[in-house]
């Protein structure tokens, strides 16, 4: 009894697990049924929780037969929405790792594919699905297609059996093409076979190159190429053997092919064998003839890659053809070749050849850059030619080395105009472990002429260490070394060559010297952090300078800005001497802390200040009154008055007016708005209240527009006016 | 983020950039007359692909010199056609000491460009689509190319035409203009030569153009071979929109004729964040499209970890943005370029750092290569790297995930379906 009952449990148990399973597969099954397409469209690319797999046709077909009218909607524009959505499905249905859901899509779209409801335009789109997620299962179907009455149809279908990896569409493609009659149509079959690669296709090919529509033998020309294989390859020789015209060159164009591919899969060998070949087959006269003589530069190229010793002397030889066209092709080739045989045989042929095939060897040593053909370069430097020698210089430039480094050091000392100037631009520029050491070598002996363009090049070149060498050069009693010294020292002074610039400076004699002592100077107290210091060194040396020395100097301190050197300036600056007065001024007028104006006023103050140095320290504090923005408002506005009410001339008044058109405060405003009453000053100071105005728009823009409105009643003149009117538009 | 740049800094870095490899650049100094070039037998003879809105600089630029002579235009719209031919002929009668000239033909068909042996350079400057087999055509025919940029529009095509260009010496320029911009140079150097430290970041931007559509079918105009036009891709109606030349959109747009934004921007910008970087002959390993995993930027990521955002808002609107350990670039077209520190945008290079290629004249550059020999600015191996790019971006954008990629074995890792993608398959009967 116990046993009968424990079996009626247990019976019991599996109908309720049942009824559970039966009842949630039916809510399931339901659900589905109402899951919007748009959802399981979001479902089918992932952006969702994708359906169960057994739903998986369903859920497609759900989702088709949703896209298919959209995809075909009257509303032309609004196809591509539903376009994308399908290609979404397939991308996402490829994923790497989902092979099963990628054939059930395939599957879904084939099915729909042979619906009469399903537009031309959809199948295009199903089809061209099928190109990228198709395999095996797809075969059949588009082999159908192939013989559609809708040509871009069948287009399609043989694209997207081009890409399908099954081997059957292979067989598919080769058994339409034994029955395609349509020159387009044999053209794209016997390209699809071609870009297969499949060597079975080779017999099935071989017969279109005889095709009476050269088109078609063309692509089987090409499609032979393609596949590549010894049947092929033997059979594109044959063609280029036996036929002539654009089939010939097709075939010569292919075998090019082969052998590159062959190339790119390293067996040099095989590709060696078939540029041999083509060469040979294309050593004859009529192969100068423009299509063919470009298949033998290629095969000429293939060559000296693959068989460098054989491909040198063809190099050799052609670089020798009476026609340049056969010379710039045999340069070309030496390029491709893996070994420097080629290269040494055209730098030794240089000589011979005229300019034009020198300039292409040079250029070609230059890239190789191989520092054995230094010597070549060297000895084209003596051409009578002058491209030619730009040219080697070029190619010593790339080269680098201490060898060429010193040639084009010769060169620059004694050559002149474009060669003198690519030859410094060169060394400039020269990359060498040891060309710094050529150009040290050079500035340490030899003439002035020469020695001065290798101290240049220490500057241009910034060689490290070079700036004791030039400190010593600078002193040297030769200007022209001198010189160049002292200018390479702008380009390589540090803050820690102060002193002995100064030093140097304070002491120099030429005119030439001097300014790029001075350059030089100020360079190197414009990398000084602690500027005091700086100027101390320099002020130092002011006391038994020479005078210009001194006067150098002096102009020098602006780049050191600091208490010790606005002492000496202003010193200067009132100094009885004139020239040492006028220097300076000029320092303080070109200095750059605010703190200079005041200096300045005070001299353009003095009545007995000569006419040339007021007006230079009137400009330096209107400079400084403009520049110096962060300096208080009310001091520039100050210093600025100042200027305008000691003016010696109208001129200068004139600057201060316009002056405080920068100066956006209330002072100026009512300063112009008293000035704008003067007759000899009311538009420039129309003009500068103007610009006042402007620049107090973003502060105070009731008084500018106050300003610009007092200014417009006053009517001063039609550009004031204008600009007054654009003021006020714009508040 | 402003760093302190000094020279022993800079010494430092030279280590690195020494470890770069320096190359000593020189600009040209063979001036195009070595060769007698502005006599008439000496001057090189050009023919001219798709005259449509992009060839307008580029013709205008060529009738303006005197060592090159127009003999050729091509176009598949036949008013097109004849008005280049007729512009190109009255612009040499104005130079002409009869005030005549007749010797511009004009021709449908490419194919008759490359028959002439009297040609010895073309420029391709058709939509992205027909780069590729005008290119091909051309090499294979002895031409020297000036394509367009992108150079291709798809991956292999990139391959074969570097392969080509190499294998029957041909001098190939791409339009990629900008490496022959000072600026783009200066930037490129800077970061070449580590003075921002190791670069981590970039930032580029490179715009939307709206969505593709499809379109009703219109008429075809008379006069225009508008199956040609298409060319090797599917074929879809007629409609004005698809074919107009429009650097807003127009065939642009579409990804059948091109990489959209990748391919447009993108292969100027991706192309000198190549060249900053040294990758001219490689490239990326990773793709990552926009809103992948909450990607908020489209982004591909190079083997050393440096990544590429795209259309992430750069400072002061800059087109690229540099962002390195120890600095920052900025640079844009009209020569703007800013730097942090601001010292480096002016810094002289010595003679041991790395200084590029040095052009200032894009077209100019590829004529000089074709009289020298010398390899131009922008080669068809530089340009197939950069054309990778913009191609691997767009795939992984319709295919909605990231894409891996060898850049030495050239291919789409651990993605079957991807790799299809690598070349697309072309309408009969245009093929390669």
């Amino acid at each position: 009894m116990k046993g009968t009952k424990e079996m009626k449990n247990k019976f019991f148990s599996l109908v309720r697990i049942g009824l559970f399973f039966a009842i949630a597969l039916g809510l399931t099954a339901g659900a589905f049924a109402q899951t919007p397409p748009e959802e399981l469209i979001k479902q089918l690319t992932g952006k969702a929780q994708a359906p169960e797999a057994a739903q998986l046709a369903d859920s497609y077909q759900k989702a088709l037969d949703y896209l298919i009218p959209l995809m075909a909607a009257d509303n032309v524009e609004s196809r591509y929405n539903p376009q994308i959505q399908l290609q979404n499905l397939g991308s996402y249905a490829a994923r790497p790792g989902a092979d099963a859901q990628r054939e059930v899509f395939a599957k879904v779209l084939i099915q729909n594919l042979e619906k009469p409801q399903v537009s031309g335009v959809v199948k295009n789109w199903f089809v061209l699905q099928l190109e990228r997620v198709g395999a095996a299962e797809s075969v059949e179907p588009l082999a159908k297609l192939l013989k559609s009455d809708d040509v871009n149809l069948r287009d399609y279908a043989r694209r997207a059996l081009e890409k399908n990896p099954a081997p059957a569409a292979t067989d598919a493609l080769l058994k339409e093409l034994t029955a395609a009659k349509d020159v387009n149509a044999k053209v794209g079959l016997i390209n699809s076979l071609g870009q297969r690669k499949v060597e079975k296709a080779v017999a099935a090919i071989k017969p279109a190159l005889d095709d009476k529509e050269l088109k078609v033998a063309c692509a089987a020309a090409g499609a032979l190429a393609n596949i590549g294989d010894k049947n092929s390859v033997d059979t594109l020789f044959s063609v280029l053997e036996n036929k002539s015209g654009a089939l010939q060159v097709k075939a010569g164009q292919g075998l090019v092919y082969a052998g590159r591919e062959l190339i790119a899969h390293n067996e040099r060998a095989a590709a060696g064998r078939i540029f041999e070949g083509l060469n040979k087959a294309l050593d004859k006269p009529k192969s100068k003839e423009n299509s063919l003589f470009f298949l033998r530069v290629a095969a000429l190229n293939g060559l000296v890659a693959c068989m460098p010793d054989q491909g040198a002397k063809l190099v050799v030889a052609m670089a020798q053809d009476a026609d340049p066209k056969v010379r710039a092709a045999a340069v070309k080739a030496a390029r491709q070749a893996p070994t420097k045989d080629a290269l040494a045989a055209l730098g030794q042929l240089m000589p011979k050849l005229d300019a034009d095939g020198q300039i292409q060897v040079l250029t070609l040593l230059s890239e190789r850059g191989d520092l054995s053909s230094v010597k070549y370069a060297k000895e084209a430097l003596k051409s009578d030619n002058e491209p030619v020698r730009l040219a080697a210089i070029q190619t010593l430039t790339r080269l680098g080395s201490d060898e060429g480094a010193g040639a084009l050091l010769e060169l620059a000392a004694s050559a002149q105009g474009e060669t003198q100037k690519a030859a410094l631009e060169g060394l400039a520029r020269m990359v060498g472990p040891l060309v710094d050491e050529a150009v040290l070598a050079g500035a340490a002996s030899g003439k002035p002429e020469s020695r001065a363009v290798a101290i240049g090049l220490l500057g241009e070149r910034q060689v490290s260490g070079a700036s004791e060498k030039l400190a010593a050069y600078a002193a040297e009693e030769d200007e022209k070394v001198s010189a160049a010294a002292l200018k390479a020292l702008g380009d390589v002074a540090s803050a820690n060559d102060v002193a002995s610039l100064a030093g140097l400076l304070a002491g120099v004699k030429s005119v030439e010297a001097r300014k790029s002592g001075e350059a030089a100077l100020k360079s190197a107290l414009g990398k000084v952090t602690d500027k005091e210091a700086a100027a101390k060194l320099v002020v130092a040396k002011l006391n038994g300078a020479q005078p210009e020395g001194k006067i150098a100097l002096i102009r020098t301190l602006s780049a050191a800005a600091s208490p010790s050197a606005v002492k000496a300036v202003t010193e200067a600056a009132q100094s009885a001497d004139e020239n040492t007065r006028e220097a300076g001024i000029r320092a303080l007028s070109n200095w750059p802390d605010f703190e200079a104006g005041a200096f300045l006023l005070e001299a353009a103050s003095k009545a007995d200040l000569p006419m040339p140095q007021y007006v230079l320290a009137t400009a330096g504090v209107i400079r400084l009154v403009k520049e110096s923005k962060s300096a208080p408002l009310d001091k520039r506005t100050e210093l600025c008055l100042a200027v305008l009410d000691k003016a010696r001339r109208p001129d200068e008044k004139k600057l201060a007016i316009a002056a405080l058109g920068s100066l956006p405060g209330q002072q100026a405003a009512d300063r112009l708005m008293k000035l704008v009453q003067e007759p000899e000053f009311k538009v420039e100071a129309g003009l500068a209240a103007m610009e006042l105005a402007g620049n107090m728009r973003g502060t105070n823009k009731d008084a500018a527009k106050k300003l610009a409105e007092d200014i417009r009643k006053l009517d001063i003149s039609p550009d004031v006016n204008s600009r007054a009117d654009k003021l006020l538009k714009d508040n | 983020m402003k760093k302190n740049f000094s020279p022993s800094r800079r010494n430092f870095l030279l280590k690195s950039a020494a470890a770069l490899g320096a190359v000593a650049a020189f600009p040209t100094i063979v001036p195009s007359t070595v060769f007698g070039a502005t006599a008439p037998s000496n001057r090189i003879n050009l023919g001219m692909i798709g005259m449509g809105l992009m060839m307008g600089g580029h013709l205008e630029g060529m009738l303006n010199r005197d060592d090159v002579q127009v003999l050729a235009v091509c176009d598949v719209v036949e008013n097109r056609r004849n008005e280049a031919k007729q512009h190109v002929e009255k612009k040499y009668a104005e130079k002409a000491p009869s005030g005549s000239y007749k010797g511009c033909d004009a021709y449908l068909e490419y194919e008759k460009i490359c028959e002439r042996s009297d040609i010895d350079g073309v420029f391709v400057v058709t939509p992205d689509h027909w780069h590729a087999l005008c290119s091909l055509a051309a090499m294979r025919a002895g031409k020297h190319v000036y394509c367009q940029k992108p150079m291709t529009l798809t991956i292999r095509e990139g391959r074969l035409m570097s392969d080509t260009a190499r294998q029957y010496g041909i001098v190939f320029q791409v339009g990629s203009q900008q490496r022959s911009e000072r600026a783009f140079r200066r930037a490129c150097e800077i970061v070449r030569n580590g003075w921002i430290g190791k670069v981590h970041t970039i930032y580029t931007s490179l715009g939307e153009f709206a969505p593709p559509t499809t379109l009703a079918e219109q008429p075809i105009p008379a006069g225009f071979d508008y199956d040609r036009w298409l060319g090797p891709t599917p074929w879809y109606p007629y409609n004005e929109e698809r074919v107009k030349g429009d650097y807003g959109g127009g065939w642009r747009r579409f990804w059948e004729y091109g990489s959209r934004k990748n391919g447009d921007w993108g292969a100027h910008h991706f192309d000198i964040i190549q060249w900053a970087l040294g990758m001219d002959d490689s490239g990326p390993v990773k793709f990552i499209p926009k809103g992948y995993d909450g990607h908020e930027f489209q982004t591909h990521y190079y083997a050393d970890g440096t990544r590429v955002l795209r259309d992430h808002p750069t400072r002061n609107g800059q087109m690229i943005q540099f962002i390195g350990a120890g600095g920052e670039v900025l640079v844009s077209r009209g020569n703007r370029l800013e730097t942090t520190p601001a010292e480096l945008a002016k810094m002289p290079l010595l003679p041991s750092e790395a200084h590029l290629y040095e052009s200032n004249d894009h077209e100019g550059n590829w004529l000089e290569c074709i009289r020298t020999g010398r390899k131009t600015i922008c080669d068809a191996e530089i340009g197939h790297r950069t054309a990778t790019i913009c191609h691997l971006s767009g795939i992984a954008e319709r295919l909605g995930r990231p894409i891996e990629w060898d850049p030495v074995e050239e291919k789409i890792l651990n993605d079957p379906s991807a790799e299809r993608w690598y070349d697309r398959p072309r309408r009969a009967p245009y093929v390669l």
